[in-house]
């Protein structure tokens, strides 16, 4: 048995699907779980995270994949009009990664964790997914556990905008401070360009063409 | 460039020419670039570097650490938003004469990251270019090339080789002049930087 099955058992409580992709065990949690799973992986002897990130979907784009994300299921029919016609399907509703598409508004986040063990070679994949506004897009730091995760993490709060509650020091990493947006999301304006100069020894952020490159 | 002395002649290994051109001739055969690279292309120009290609049979094997002993820049690479004051800041600590290559697409146009939120559409919104290298990247032949064509430029170049600048004022002014001019060699209209063209 794996390290990962041996994780993915303990903290049944707060596994909301488990597959295997790639031939690499996957695990969905909820922000509320996270913390406990993740301790739990550090304690079987996941030591290595390997990286930190995010996948943006927009309700639009949930909803063109909505079958291959498990939002939607094709059930035969019951009791078909045309009895004829007994092989009927209808696409049904369902619960995917704990969310139902009904109570989507603007899309979701999915940040995504992946920890590997250096004795055992075992690999794990943990995602949560968690609302796309950026108000409401926060899941809680695992930068305590893992060192490593401290910068992962400014990167996707900087790339993607998703807030890491707990974080020792929640800010950009690669963009200067004042850049409007977040730019790997979808909805990123890259119409209006932004300009960097520098100032005082500070990199500066200007919209206008002729102050900054 | 100098006249031909027949053997035997009483001025036998003597060349006749003028101070400029002597100094044009030297100033294309050793130019020292500096040691920077931005991204793919460097590999590339490492490999001009190296013993196959060699690139000091055209004089330019001495890479320098630092701006301030370096005639030509190449921009081996992406120019990222946030690296650009940096090279403009490289490209003002070279003493002049001074030269600039654009290896490859992306140094040339942007290349592959059009309309991006962090690339520079070519590092000629920056500094001024006088040789743009195709490629992606470029072959270590493409920038011997490149290289070849701008110590023609060098020698073609119509104003003349010395030029005294007397203080720091006038040295931004050079620099200012200069890079006027070469908008208007490659007919690029008023720049981003601000200014018209001369």
């Amino acid at each position: 048995m794996s390290l990962a099955d041996d994780v993915i058992d303990t903290v049944q409580e707060h596994v909301i699907e488990e597959d295997v992709q790639k031939d690499k065990p996957l695990l969905v949690t909820d922000p509320e779980g996270l913390r406990d799973v993740m301790a739990e992986a550090q304690d079987a002897g996941f030591d290595h995270l390997c990286f930190v990130t995010a996948v943006d979907w927009p309700k639009d784009e949930i909803e063109d994949n909505a079958a291959w994300l498990g939002f939607t299921e094709e059930r035969e029919v019951e009791d078909p009009d045309d009895e004829e016609d007994e092989d009927a399907t209808e696409t049904v509703p369902v619960e995917s990664k704990g969310w139902h598409l009904d109570d989507v508004d603007d899309g979701l986040m999915e940040v995504v964790y992946n920890l590997y063990s250096y004795d055992e070679g075992d690999h794990l994949a943990v995602q949560v997914w968690v609302p796309r506004e950026v108000d409401q897009c926060s899941v809680p730091t695992v930068s305590d556990l893992w060192a490593g995760a401290n910068w992962h993490e400014r990167e996707v709060f900087d790339l993607y905008g998703v807030t890491f509650e707990g974080h020792p020091d929640m800010k950009r990493i690669f963009m200067p401070e004042d850049w409007e947006g977040h730019p790997h999301r979808k909805d990123y304006d890259l119409g209006e360009q932004q300009y960097i100069y520098r100032e005082d020894g500070i990199d500066k952020v200007t919209k206008d063409a002729g102050k900054g490159w | 460039m100098a006249r031909i002395v027949k053997s035997g002649s009483p001025e036998e290994g003597v060349f006749l020419t003028s101070v400029d051109k002597m100094l044009k001739w030297g100033r294309a055969n050793s130019l020292w670039p500096m040691q920077f690279g931005l991204a793919c292309c460097a590999i590339e120009m490492m490999a001009t570097m190296g013993p196959h290609h060699d690139i000091a049979r055209f004089g330019s094997e001495v890479f320098r650490a630092t701006p301030r002993q370096a005639d030509l820049m190449i921009v081996p690479g992406t120019v990222c938003k946030k690296m650009a004051p940096r090279v403009r800041k490289l490209y003002d600590q070279m003493p002049e004469p001074k030269y600039v290559i654009a290896m490859g697409a992306c140094a040339s146009c942007g290349g592959p990251y059009q309309n991006s939120y962090s690339v520079v559409q070519g590092v000629d919104k920056v500094i001024p270019v006088d040789v743009y290298v195709p490629g992606c990247p470029p072959r270590p032949e493409a920038l011997l090339d490149g290289l070849q064509r701008l110590q023609e430029k060098i020698q073609q170049d119509p104003e003349p080789a010395i030029r005294f600048a007397k203080d720091t004022e006038d040295t931004e002014e050079l620099t200012s002049e200069r890079e006027a001019k070469q908008r208007r060699d490659w007919e690029l209209g008023p720049s981003e930087l601000g200014g018209e063209p001369a």
